[in-house]
């Protein structure tokens, strides 16, 4: 009879184990995802200068949308918290839509390689961002599920494993739909 | 079916089917071992073929990419050849959650993409120019998705798993039979006579289910690498698209890709052997089954 007993806690304590293990898992999957989101962010703020530089030639006499790039640039890289960033981050697409509608009235700037490249890895940087974010959703969702459905949401109250939230956009205006007009 | 009960489907299926395969191998063993009389070299034989297998699955599978690219001529890309096709890529590795894998093209007017490599971390897609220049983006996104899933499912390590049971099972299979034509001489106890009789036919039978398993777990695969693939996009309708037309196209012109035999048909999205017979003996389900599915999730 006690050897039944003894193999029995033997088996819960690796049960256990095995569960803790996951839980710590999913939770740095789940920071790693929010880290690439940054490593993606940080590459389209890295690729403005850039972006500025080519165009300046071109668009002498678009100063203000230069400049509303440029700004929102800076915000970005003075942001104090994930709201300003955020915020910030509105800032920047806003302007980067801007200056896109701007060049299509500068035929040979549209014409130029360099501008052709950077339309593309803004493009592209774009669509990681996305990608990075759906990514850091479904990561998170694993680990919400496992904190949360029954053996794993015991061991998950015992040692202090919370919920982390899902990437929402922020603004109104990105829940409208798109009025594409020519 | 929903997207997520099309992925939790396929991966049943497949654990269905290797237990199948396991069942088969255990047949086998019994069959020789009925053949036999249980011979005194048995273990020696068990250790012969599992030393070949791991050899093959440490050795000699890590290095097979490297030879199924010299097959097909393929190219390595770099990122300033092809920008819009390598941030596809990148992009779709990045939501998959795996390290980006090389991107290689072959100069072909087939349409068609395949994906290897023993694990995400060494593995490489690769795509025909004549598929390259006929996508628009959502149906790329589509192909290499479903490519991408392929590597994040370690579908191409199952794949040679399967092959390693078929191999196994026809050896063993092969040297039952020989046997049997040495048994003949001496009479060594005849009561069982219906049991040899079953396991004669199983050896027999046994590579030919073999192949209809492993066929069946490769068209599971590129369900399963479908679904998942139209779950990383959230869009269905890319790949169902691009399939639709791969299947126009080929079925007009008779374009050929350099190095496609037997052990590599099953890597490609489309089966580039034309010789299909029946449905049985295909590596990939018929393309409107496929779009069919998608279509519905």
């Amino acid at each position: 009879m006690k050897e039944i007993i003894a193999g029995l806690i033997v088996v819960v304590a690796i049960i256990m184990v095995l569960i803790y293990n996951g839980l710590v898992t999913l939770r740095n999957n789940s920071k790693n995802a929010w880290a690439q989101i940054d490593v993606q962010l940080k590459r389209r703020v890295d690729l403005i200068p850039n972006l500025v530089e080519s165009v300046k030639g071109y668009m002498k006499h678009e100063r203000g949308t230069l400049e509303a790039v440029t700004n929102a640039r800076a915000a970005i890289m003075s942001a104090k918290s994930p709201k300003e960033a955020a915020k910030a981050d509105n800032m920047l697409a806003g302007a980067l839509k801007s200056l896109f509608a701007v060049a299509e009235n500068y035929p040979k700037l549209e014409a130029s390689q360099n501008f052709m490249q950077l339309q593309e890895e803004l493009s592209g940087t774009e669509t990681k961002i996305a990608y990075a974010r759906q990514l850091y959703n479904d990561v998170v969702l694993q680990y919400n599920n496992a904190i949360q459905t029954i053996p794993s949401n015991i061991m998950a109250a015992l040692f202090g494993f919370k919920g982390i939230e899902f990437f929402k956009t922020e603004s109104e205006a990105e829940r409208q739909p798109v009025k594409v007009k020519f | 079916m929903t997207l997520y009960e099309e992925i939790g489907n396929n991966n049943r299926v497949t654990i269905v089917m290797f237990l199948l395969y396991a069942l088969l191998y255990g047949a086998v063993v019994f069959s020789l071992l009925t053949v036999l009389g249980v011979s005194p070299s048995f273990p020696l034989f068990t250790v012969a073929t599992l030393a070949t297998l791991l050899l093959f699955y440490f050795i000699i599978f890590p290095n097979a990419s490297q030879a199924i690219l010299s097959m097909t001529g393929a190219r390595e890309l770099r990122k300033k050849d092809d920008p819009y096709l390598f941030n596809i890529v990148e992009a779709l590795a990045i939501g998959a959650g795996i390290p980006m894998p090389r991107v290689y093209v072959i100069e072909s007017d087939a349409l068609n993409a395949f994906a290897t490599g023993p694990d995400p971390q060494h593995s490489l897609v690769a795509i025909t120019t004549g598929l390259r220049s006929k996508l628009n983006r959502l149906e790329l996104e589509g192909v290499m998705a479903h490519e991408i899933s392929h590597i994040k499912n370690y579908d191409i390590r199952s794949m040679l798993v399967a092959a390693m049971f078929a191999l196994a099972i026809a050896l063993i299979a092969d040297i039952g039979i020989r046997s049997m034509f040495y048994r003949r001489r001496d009479e060594r106890g005849g009561g069982s006579a219906i049991i040899m009789l079953l396991a004669v036919i199983g050896l027999v039978l046994a590579p030919i289910i073999s192949a209809l398993i492993r066929l069946a777990i490769s068209r599971n695969r590129e369900y399963a690498a479908d679904a998942s693939g139209a779950m990383l996009t959230r869009y269905p309708e890319g790949l169902a698209n691009a399939l639709a037309k791969i299947q126009k196209e080929n079925e007009k012109s008779n374009s050929q890709i350099n190095g496609v035999n037997d052990a590599t048909r099953h890597l490609f999205i489309f089966d580039p052997a034309k010789k299909s017979l029946l449905g049985l003996f295909s590596t990939h389900p018929p393309i409107e089954s496929r779009i069919e599915r998608l279509r519905k999730m």
